[in-house]
Parts: structure tokens; C-alpha cells; sequence
């Protein structure tokens, strides 16, 4: 039997209540910050204490006693794949959710169910713009019914209200977009603040556990940091040993994007954002020159290896021509805290900056990016290349140009019909149309005795005519107009006849830079003219017919322009329409009917065929193309029906995209509190457990000074009171 | 889940009393705004449905507003013309007042040889006349309601006793021109009344002719009778009589005292004036009353969705000249009437050739006033289709009214319902969170 340490009890009463102790006071922290957000409960690790070793002479009698409890460290509970669904929720969370605020927020505009006030005309609940276009129907009637300058003035009123409203609505979509910029880039911010912090935590950490300290509440920080910054990106988070010399590894943290992009090719989604140490920031640049994903970086970039594309799509390698996106994001490289880049470092951004692909990110930063550059349908080629769903996103900047579109569409429709373009001689009206033959872009010109076949173009110039001598089709890609040069409209015909004698002609004509020859101009004005068919074409009096042939018959104008003190009428858009000039200041009026009685030789002054056309077009089913407003878009069908119906179309897409994002959110955030409810089952304070633990190290702490108690009495008779029998 | 802790059952509580409270508040928005739904979003299809609905009300108020007033306008038309109706038309078999004037006084004017009767008809029919462009020059607000397409500018003008249609003769007639060989072989004479292929008078139809025959026995005739006079016949720039032949082959002069010509331009003149008169007698004016108003893909108003406002005065009152050169037009023949009871001095006596031509005027008169007791009917019934037409479109205005409300309005019941549940709901979980997560085992920790 060995040897038993007189004092041995002591220690082990002493290491027990030491034990307690420490328990009680893990308990008091759990307690403590059961509000703390982030906090991750602790315990304390214990092993029994047992003194010496092996000994080759040990007795077989020899019992060993263990010397008590040692408390070993204190730690944390977490389960990382908690961390991993939390994190991944919270991203769709933050997407769904800055989705849903913006879509909201564009609802506060193009949203006018319950709006509206009563009037003589109106109800409560009849919309606002809406109500306004049949406001302005309902007074057309009324001149229709009266053709007169008061009639005119109610008309012109009513237009000048809907001008206003579209203007309105216009600016607000366009603040809207501006203060989301404004957010963005206060979220950018945060975002990089939280990147930097979590390098510096790690940093903080890195060096305490280096002494051996295990840093809790600082990871507690951390995940805290991590989470925030899981609600603006998905995001991966791996915990790797880091060689620290010596034998000694500590710890190490690494952020990086979740691989979000759906494209398999693209691992820019995977950049490092913080790695131990080191650490990057994101940034934002504007007007980024689109690159042309054919683009071959090893070999030198020219004609032959474009390094960009334009907005039609098509590849070029001059920056100029290139089409260039807005809001494009990039990582910086890593670096510490002192700027210094890591060493021998293999992370893709260890060395240079990486620009973010389209959809390389999620959570709400990515919702806000979409919101302020997703035009759906009318994307361009360009951006379609930069994200192949670009079509089916629809942000703050589609609802704009929809509106642009409803503007331009009405603004066109009506000044050519106060301008009689569109009328032939049975003031049958000629809509424009949208598809591709000739009848389809150009309009077709049925008056002036010119028959079938000729058309012009939406300026309301003579584009040619369908000559079975020349592909109608031809005719339609060159699209010649008035105000192209000489040598514009040659490359045009050049481009797409199919005629090598016509080829040849051109080239006779052109000198080698392709600039017209100065003693060949007449010869390629003639090939202009007889490509168009205008030579020898004359109309029904035979007299010649005239390239330039003026729109508009005298006296007539546009009552819708792009400023209120002009008629300019190009490049009209929700926020400028306005009631033109000559019509405010009535120089111009709706124009009742176009077509003089017996030359004139009748009156006919209330007569009103074109009020007729102009009520019609209130109801007129029109082709809504997105390439009437930016030629290089993709589609060019966006939508079909009356003014109205167009108006209704876009509030029944927000409300739909609405409706679909609100019962996504509602998952993700019933899932989200799920998953964080799951978590704080694991990590989170939980005062019955506490108290238990309460009880649990007082009976214990109560128990070990119960023991020393006993050895002390022990001791006592002992040294005290042994071998004094008798006395 | 293996634990439940303080803070993961607040959270789910908090999610949760949340959760409860939104509904709450959107109950209590349903009640607060009587809608069943407050944005696009809530219920996108029924929102767009209702917008749909709420055009169309919005537009058949303003067609019932045209509607409404194009019937106060044909209703002031129709008390105008009530008044020429009454005098006018025959009702029941009995002529109008007018018409037994005229009837009456005809009869007594055969034997009249101081001329009385035919001064009063002379007087009456000059108010008539009078009465007839006052009434079809009445006005609707600031527009003349007879006047066609031209409602600014008054209709019927009386300029040397001829009345005008917005500046065309009412009595315009496209002239029939001599025919002389059957393949419509004009006869030009020039300005001293001579045959000439370069002559600007066109030689009218109804030119007397004589036959060859009849011509040469007169000439002959005068060779042996140097007294007998020789048919004035239509002579060349040579003196030489121009002798026709007819499609059968037969030939023939003519007498140069019946030949009437006109110049070409006054026969442009006259078939332009004809085709004008057709025109505006036929000239439409569509107004949108709620009849689907429409165009076809060129573009053009399909007729049968739109209304005809168009009164036009000629319809009424009639145009052009009858096969016997004579008047349709009311005014115009009244007016002939009255010249020619004018035309016999005032003692004398008609003679029955006059009588007749009066009297089959008045046959005329009768007929024209038949065609405008026509019209005024067409009138009346439009008139009536448009009170009709306004019924329907109030009736449609109110259903349209109904049928988005159906759509937008809520239920009381179910909505103070839906509240009531909602607020029991939340206050159950009010009282869930404060009888639930107050205790805890450090409450019985002594």
C-alpha cells in the first residue's frame, strides 16, 4: 500500500471548490449577457487531477486516489453547420427582403389602387394618372362633340394634368432611384467596415490565443461581424490551423463569396474576402467598359482578339465604342492591417483585384444593385451578356423607361395625329406598326396619290418604296433617311445589298478611305436616289416625287413636346412630356379634321373625323417596343393594348414580383427565425439551465468545503487527539 | 431540438406576437378603409379587373354626357322645326294650315281679277319663306343644329332670292347638254350664237329641231312665196344653216330662238355644285354615345359604333331640281310660287296655263313637304333612340358601379369578423408571452 499525503485532502478539497467556484461564475457570465446579442454560452471543462506516474514497483495493493477536479479552460458551444444554414438563410433574407423595400418603394409611385379623388368626373379609388388619361378622353369628346377653342382649352388642361403626373411620377422614380444610390453606398460602406473589423478581430485573436487565450467573447464579435455580413452576400466561412512556428498552431478565419453565380464557368463568386489577417474592401465603379467574354488574354489584344463588346453586343476593341455598366463591384487585394500584402500567399485576390462578375453576389447588397440596374425587358445586348437573365429582372430602371415608353408612345400618337401624318386620303389612319418588314417600320404613305408602297420613316421621311426590283427587306435594314450623309447611306446600301454590281458602283465612287470622291457626288447621289427608287417614280400627276417630303400639312403641330417652351418632340420620356409651346400658347389646337371640302370652297367647322381617330386611340391596341426607346434592347415586344392597359400592365408586373418576393420573404424569414431559434438551442443562454447549474456548483462548492471540513477534523484527531487514551 | 432556451423561445415569440399583430393591423386597415384590398399587390388580378371596370364607368359617363347633350340638341331641333311641321304636314288626311292656304287660295285665284288673293299668297308665302330659314338657322348653345358639319357658321343664306346651303345654290342641277347625233356630239356656238367647233356655249338639251324636210318645204315654200318666212335654224360663222343628222340617220336643223347654252365652266360649275349638295346632304358627324366606337384596322370609324349627329338643313328642306326643271327645295318653290303669283299684273287675270303651273307647284310644295315631315320623323325617332340609348348607359353606369364594388368593398360581417379574430388572436398571445416566459426555474430557486 502506498504512501497517503497527510495534507493530500486539502488539495483536493481545495480544487473543488476552486471548480465550483469557476462554474458558478461561467453561470453568472451565461446569466449576464443571456441579452447579449451574439453571445455564445460557455462552460467550464474539468478533468480529474491525478498525480504521479507509472511506477515499476507499484503494489498490486496500491490504490491510487485522484487529487480532485481541475478546471481545464472554458468554452464555447456552437454547431457550424448551424452557422452555415443561419448565414446562407440570411442572405436570401437580406435579398428578398432590400427587394421587396425597393419594389414597395416603386409602389408608392406606380401604385394607385384606393388612390384618387372624387371629382365631377371621378371616384374615389379611380387611380390618378390612370383616371387622368380618361379624363383627357372624356374632353376630347366633349370637342369632339363641340369642336371649339373653349373645348380645346378644356383639352389642353386636362393634358397639361397628365403631363404633370407623368413628370411627377417620373421624378419620383428617378429620386427613388437616387436615394438608393445614396443607400448603396452607405451600404458599401458598412459592409467594408465589417470586412475590416473582422480582420482586425481576427488579428486580435490570433495574438490571443497565441498566449493562450482563447479570445471567446471576441468570436463572439466575430460570428456576430460574420452574420451582418451574411445579410448583404452569401458568404463561406472556413476555420483552418494556421502554422505559427514552434509547433504551435493557432486558428485561422477565411471569408469568401459563397460561389452565388449559377454560371459553373465563373469563380470569381469565390473570392477571398478575408483570410486570417488579411483583409479586402469592396468597391463600386461606374461606367466599366463591358469586356467581351471571347476575349483571349493571352494573346494581344486588336481587331482579331476584341477586347470589349458594344451595347449592340457586337466585340470591339476600342474602349470608346464599348457599352460600359454601371454599379460594377470589385475586391481589392489583401492586405493587413499595417497595408503590407500577404506572402507566398494562394488566394485569387492575394495579388490583384478582382472584378465581381453580374451575379457573383447575393443578399441584399445584390437585391440593391439589381434594383438600380435591371431594365428586364429592355436590357441591350450588352447587358444580356453580362447576365443572361438580365431580361426577366426588373428593377427601378425598367419601371422608368416602361413609363418613358407609356410617355413617348402617347406623345407620338397624338402629335401625328394633330400633324395628319398618319392620315391617307380617306383619312383612314396609318398606325405604326412594329415588326420587321418595310410596312412595319416605316409608315406607309397612301396619301398624295403615291398608292401602296411607298413609305417613310417615323420622322415622317420618304424611305423608298417596295420595289419588286429590290428585297422590300433590304430597303428596311438600310433605313436611309434624310439626315444621313452621302457617305452613310452608301455603307448602308453597301451593307445589305446582295448585288455585286451595285457593289462595284459604290466602290467606283468611294475613294479608299470609303470618303465620297469629290467629282463622283452626283454619280453616288444617283445610286442613292435609284436604290430607293426614287428616280423616275412620279405620282399620279406625274410630277416627280421629292425625297424630302414634308410630314406635316401647314398649320398643323405637335401638342406634345419634350419642354413646354419648345415643339422639340425627340427623345420625349415621362419626366419631360409636356404640352408643346405652339399648343399653350394656342398657335396649334387639336386638329378636328385635316381634309379641306371642295378644296375649300365648303366650310365644314365642326366637323370632327380626327377627334373620332384621337378617341379611338385612347382604346387602340399599340405595340409597347422597348427598341422605341433604346434601339439596342433585346425585345421588342413588351407589352400590347391600349394606353391604359399599358399603365395597368405595369402596376399587375410590380404587384406580381411583389406578391412573389413578400411570400419568399415570409419563408426565408420563418425559416431564418427557425434556424436562429435552433442555434440559441445549442449556443444560447437558457435560464433553467443556468439555474440548474446554480444549484448544481453551489451543492458542489458546499460539498467540497464540506470535505475540507471533514479532513480538517480528521487532521485534528489526528495531530490533536491521537495517543492521548487514559489521559 | 434538444434545448429551448430563454432567448430561442423569445425569439419565436417575438416572431411570432409579430406576426399576429401585422394581421391585426391589416384587419383593422380592411375595416378602416372599406377595401378588400389597399394595393396592387394584395390581389393583383382583382385590381386589374377593377381598374377595367372603373374605365369603363369613367367612359360611360362621358358617353352618357355626349349622349345626353346630342338629345337636348336634336330636342331643341325638333321644337324649331315642330312649329313648320305643324303648318306643313298633313296629319290624319288633314293638310296643314299652309297647305290648305295654298290649296284654297289656288282654287279662288282662277277667278281673282282684281289680284287680292294672289297679293295675301304673295305675302304669305313670303313669311313662309321667311319662317323656313329662321327656323332652320336656330342654334344649340354656340352651334347652329341644321347646319351639317358646320355648326359655326349659319346654315342657309337667302342671297337675290336664292337660297344657299352653306355657300352652295340649293337649286343646283347638273345641266342635260344637246346630243346631237346620239354618241354625244356636243353643239358649240360662239358668242354671236354661230356654230363654231371653237365656240365656249355649249348648246343645251331642249333645243327645238326641225326636220330637213319641213326645213327645205319652208325654203322652197319661200321661193314661191317670197312673203313666207324661213324657221330661224343655227347657222355657221358663214351664214350657212348646219344641218344634223340624228342616230337613226334622219337630218335636222335647229331653231336657233329655242337654243339655250351654257359655258363649260358653268357646267363644272353647276356638277361641282351638285356633287357639293350631295355631299352635304349626306354629310356625317360621329359623336361617341357608347355604341362600341370603333375603327377598323385602317383605321377608319366603323359607322355602326358611333352616332350621326349630323343634322343637315338640304335634308330637310330639300335640293336640286326635278326632272321638270322645277325646284325640291321648300324654300325655292315657295319662292316660285310666289313670283309667279307676282308675275300677273295686279288686275288681270291668270290665265290657265299660269293656273296650272301654280297648281302643279303646289303638287310639288305637297311632296317636299312630305320629305320634311319624313325627315322630322327620322328626327324624332333618333331622338328618341338617343333618350333610350342614355337610359341604358345610366343603367350600365350603375351596374359597372355594382360590379367593382362586388370586387373592392368588403363585407362588414366578415371583416369585423376577421378583425374580432385577428385582436383575439393577438390578445391570446399577449397573454401566452406574459403567463409563459415570466416563470422560470430561477422564480422557485429559494
Amino acid at each position: 500500500m502506498g504512501m497517503i499525503g497527510t495534507f493530500d485532502g486539502f488539495t483536493t478539497a481545495r480544487l473543488g471548490i476552486y471548480a465550483a467556484q469557476h462554474g458558478l461564475r461561467v453561470t453568472g457570465n451565461n446569466i449576464s449577457n443571456i441579452n447579449t446579442t451574439g453571445y455564445t454560452r460557455q462552460r467550464i471543462e474539468q478533468e480529474s487531477m491525478k498525480t504521479g506516474g507509472a511506477d515499476m514497483y507499484r503494489s498490486p495493493y496500491d490504490n491510487h486516489v485522484g487529487n480532485g477536479a481541475l478546471v481545464t479552460g472554458i468554452n464555447q458551444i456552437r454547431d457550424p453547420y448551424l452557422d452555415i444554414q443561419f448565414r446562407t438563410t440570411n442572405s436570401k433574407v437580406g435579398y428578398t427582403d432590400a427587394w421587396l423595400s425597393g419594389l414597395n418603394d416603386i409602389a408608392k409611385t406606380l401604385d394607385e389602387v384606393g388612390k384618387g379623388m372624387v371629382t365631377n368626373r371621378t371616384e374615389e379609388g379611380d387611380g390618378i394618372l390612370y383616371a387622368q388619361m380618361l379624363d383627357m378622353a372624356d374632353m376630347l369628346r366633349q370637342l369632339m362633340n363641340n369642336p371649339c377653342k373653349d373645348n380645346d382649352t378644356l383639352v389642353r388642361n386636362s393634358a397639361e394634368t397628365l403631363c404633370q403626373l407623368f413628370n411627377s411620377y417620373g421624378r419620383n422614380l428617378e429620386g427613388l432611384q437616387k436615394d438608393l444610390d445614396a443607400h448603396f453606398q452607405t451600404e458599401l460602406a458598412s459592409v467594408n467596415e465589417i470586412l475590416t473589423n473582422i480582420r482586425n478581430l481576427n488579428e486580435t485573436i490570433r495574438n490571443a490565443e497565441i498566449v493562450g487565450d482563447r479570445a471567446l467573447e471576441l468570436r463572439d464579435e466575430r460570428n456576430r461581424q460574420l452574420d451582418s455580413l451574411s445579410e448583404y452576400m452569401h458568404i463561406k466561412v472556413e476555420y483552418v490551423m494556421e502554422d505559427i512556428g514552434g509547433g504551435k498552431q493557432v486558428e485561422k478565419l477565411i471569408v469568401s463569396l459563397g460561389n452565388a453565380n449559377p454560371d459553373p464557368e465563373s469563380h470569381t463568386d469565390e473570392t477571398v474576402l478575408v483570410d486570417g489577417v488579411y483583409g479586402s474592401q469592396i468597391k463600386c465603379t461606374n461606367g466599366v467598359p463591358l469586356s467581351n467574354p471571347d476575349f483571349d488574354a493571352t494573346k494581344t489584344p486588336g481587331a482579331d482578339n476584341p477586347r470589349f463588346l458594344k451595347a449592340d453586343g457586337t466585340a470591339t476593341d476600342d474602349e470608346k465604342e464599348a457599352a460600359t455598366l454601371d454599379y460594377v463591384l470589385s475586391v481589392t487585394n489583401l492586405v493587413d492591417s499595417k497595408n503590407v500584402l500577404p506572402k507566398n500567399h494562394n488566394t485569387v485576390n492575394a495579388g490583384r483585384p478582382i472584378t465581381l462578375a453580374d451575379n457573383d453576389l447575393y443578399g441584399s447588397f445584390q437585391a440593391m444593385r439589381e434594383l438600380l440596374t435591371e431594365k428586364g425587358e429592355f436590357s441591350t445586348a450588352a447587358d444580356v451578356a453580362a447576365d443572361p437573365n438580365a431580361v426577366s429582372k426588373r428593377g427601378i430602371p425598367y419601371y422608368q423607361m416602361s413609363l418613358d415608353l407609356l410617355a413617348r408612345k402617347f406623345a407620338e400618337l397624338y402629335n401625328s395625329l394633330n400633324q395628319g401624318a398618319m392620315l391617307d386620303t380617306d383619312d383612314n389612319v396609318i398606325y405604326t406598326a412594329v415588326s420587321g418588314t418595310p410596312e412595319d417600320l416605316g409608315l406607309k404613305l397612301m396619301d398624295k396619290g403615291f398608292g401602296e408602297g411607298y413609305y417613310v420613316d417615323e420622322k415622317g421621311f420618304f424611305i423608298g418604296k417596295s420595289d419588286p426590283a429590290h428585297n422590300p427587306c433590304l430597303l428596311t435594314q438600310a433605313q436611309i433617311h434624310k439626315d444621313d450623309s452621302l457617305k452613310t447611306a452608301l455603307n448602308k446600301i453597301s451593307g445589305v445589298t446582295t448585288d455585286p454590281a451595285l457593289k462595284d458602283q459604290i466602290k467606283a465612287v468611294l475613294d479608299s478611305n470609303g470618303e465620297v470622291l469629290s467629282d463622283k457626288t452626283e454619280e453616288a447621289e444617283k445610286i442613292v436616289a435609284d436604290f430607293l427608287g426614287l428616280h423616275g417614280v412620279t405620282d399620279s400627276n406625274g410630277a416627280q416625287v421629292e425625297v424630302n417630303m414634308p410630314k406635316y400639312p401647314e398649320g398643323t403641330g405637335p401638342l406634345f413636346s419634350n419642354r413646354n417652351d419648345g415643339d422639340n418632340t425627340e427623345g420625349i420620356t415621362a419626366s419631360n412630356i409636356s404640352v408643346s409651346h405652339s399648343w399653350s400658347t394656342g398657335a396649334v389646337q387639336v386638329v378636328p379634321k385635316f381634309k379641306e371640302l371642295f378644296d375649300g370652297d365648303v366650310t365644314d367647322s365642326t366637323q370632327n373625323v380626327n377627334i373620332d381617330h384621337m378617341i379611338s386611340a385612347i382604346d387602340k391596341s399599340l405595340v409597347y417596343n422597348p427598341k422605341d426607346l433604346d434601339p439596342n434592347s433585346v425585345s421588342s415586344k413588351l407589352f400590347e393594348g391600349s394606353f391604359n392597359d399599358m399603365f395597368n400592365n405595369m402596376g399587375g408586373i410590380l404587384a406580381n414580383d411583389q406578391r412573389t418576393t413578400n411570400v419568399d420573404l415570409n419563408n426565408n424569414y420563418t425559416m431564418l427565425v427557425q434556424i436562429d431559434t435552433s442555434r440559441d438551442g445549442v449556443s444560447g443562454v437558457d435560464l433553467n439551465d443556468e439555474a440548474m447549474n446554480i444549484m448544481q456548483f453551489q451543492k458542489a462548492y458546499s460539498a467540497a468545503c464540506r470535505f475540507m471540513t471533514a479532513i480538517d477534523e480528521v487532521l485534528e484527531r489526528l495531530i490533536n487527539n491521537t495517543g492521548i487514551a487514559g489521559r | 431540438m434538444i434545448r429551448a432556451t430563454t432567448g430561442g423561445v423569445l425569439r419565436s415569440y417575438r416572431a411570432n406576437l409579430m406576426k399576429s399583430f401585422i394581421s391585426q393591423n391589416n384587419a383593422m386597415n380592411t375595416i378602416l378603409t372599406q377595401r378588400t384590398f389597399n394595393s396592387y399587390a394584395e390581389d393583383p388580378a382583382s385590381a386589374a379587373k377593377a381598374f377595367r371596370l372603373r374605365k369603363s364607368r369613367m367612359t360611360v359617363q362621358s358617353q352618357y354626357n355626349i349622349c345626353t347633350d346630342t338629345q337636348k340638341k336634336y330636342e331643341t331641333g325638333i321644337s324649331c322645326l315642330q312649329s313648320i311641321d305643324n303648318v306643313l304636314s298633313t296629319k290624319n288626311g288633314v293638310p296643314g294650315e299652309y297647305m290648305r292656304t295654298l290649296k284654297g287660295t289656288t282654287l279662288s285665284m282662277l277667278n281673282d281679277p282684281e289680284g287680292d288673293a294672289r297679293e295675301q299668297l304673295a305675302k304669305v308665302l313670303d313669311q313662309m319663306s321667311e319662317m323656313l330659314v329662321q327656323d332652320m338657322n336656330q342654334k344649340y348653345g354656340d352651334n347652329f343644329i341644321f347646319a351639317g358639319a358646320d355648326g359655326h357658321n349659319v346654315p342657309f343664306e337667302v342671297k337675290d332670292n336664292k337660297l344657299y346651303y352653306r355657300g352652295v345654290p340649293v337649286d343646283a342641277a347638273v345641266p342635260e347638254l344637246f346630243d346631237s347625233d346620239g354618241a354625244g356630239t356636243q353643239v358649240k356656238l360662239n358668242d354671236n350664237g354661230e356654230v363654231d367647233p371653237t365656240g365656249k356655249n355649249i348648246l343645251l338639251a331642249g333645243a327645238t329641231t326641225i326636220s330637213k324636210a319641213d326645213y327645205d318645204a319652208a325654203v322652197n315654200n319661200q321661193l314661191n312665196d317670197p312673203t313666207a318666212e324661213v324657221p330661224n335654224v343655227l347657222k355657221d360663222t358663214a351664214g350657212a344653216a348646219v344641218m344634223y343628222t340624228d342616230k337613226d340617220g334622219n337630218d335636222y336643223y335647229i331653231l336657233a330662238d329655242s337654243a339655250e347654252t351654257m359655258t363649260q365652266e358653268e357646267i363644272d360649275e353647276a356638277e361641282e355644285n351638285v356633287a357639293k349638295l350631295e355631299y352635304l346632304a349626306n354629310e356625317k358627324l360621329f359623336v361617341d354615345i357608347g355604341l362600341g366606337f370603333q375603327e377598323n384596322e385602317d383605321g377608319k370609324l366603323i359607322e355602326s359604333s358611333a352616332f350621326n349627329a349630323a343634322l343637315n338643313g338640304i335634308k330637310f328642306l330639300g335640293y336640286g331640281l326635278d326632272a321638270d326643271g322645277d325646284p325640291k327645295n321648300l324654300y325655292s318653290l315657295v319662292q316660285k310660287m310666289k313670283e309667279i303669283s307676282e308675275s300677273v299684273p295686279e288686275a288681270g287675270k291668270w290665265d290657265k296655263g299660269t293656273w296650272e303651273e301654280f297648281d302643279n307647284l303646289v303638287g310639288k310644295f305637297e311632296t317636299a313637304c312630305s320629305n320634311f315631315t319624313t325627315e322630322f320623323v327620322n328626327m324624332d325617332a333618333s331622338s328618341t333612340k338617343l333618350g333610350t340609348n342614355a337610359q341604358l348607359l345610366e343603367d350600365n353606369f350603375y351596374n359597372l358601379q355594382e360590379q367593382y364594388a362586388e370586387l373592392e368593398d368588403i363585407e362588414p360581417v366578415e371583416a369585423i369578423n376577421n378583425f374580432l379574430w385577428a385582436q383575439y388572436a393577438y390578445n391570446a398571445a399577449l397573454k401566452v408571452g406574459n403567463s409563459v416566459l415570466s416563470q422560470s426555474l430561477m422564480d422557485y430557486l429559494n
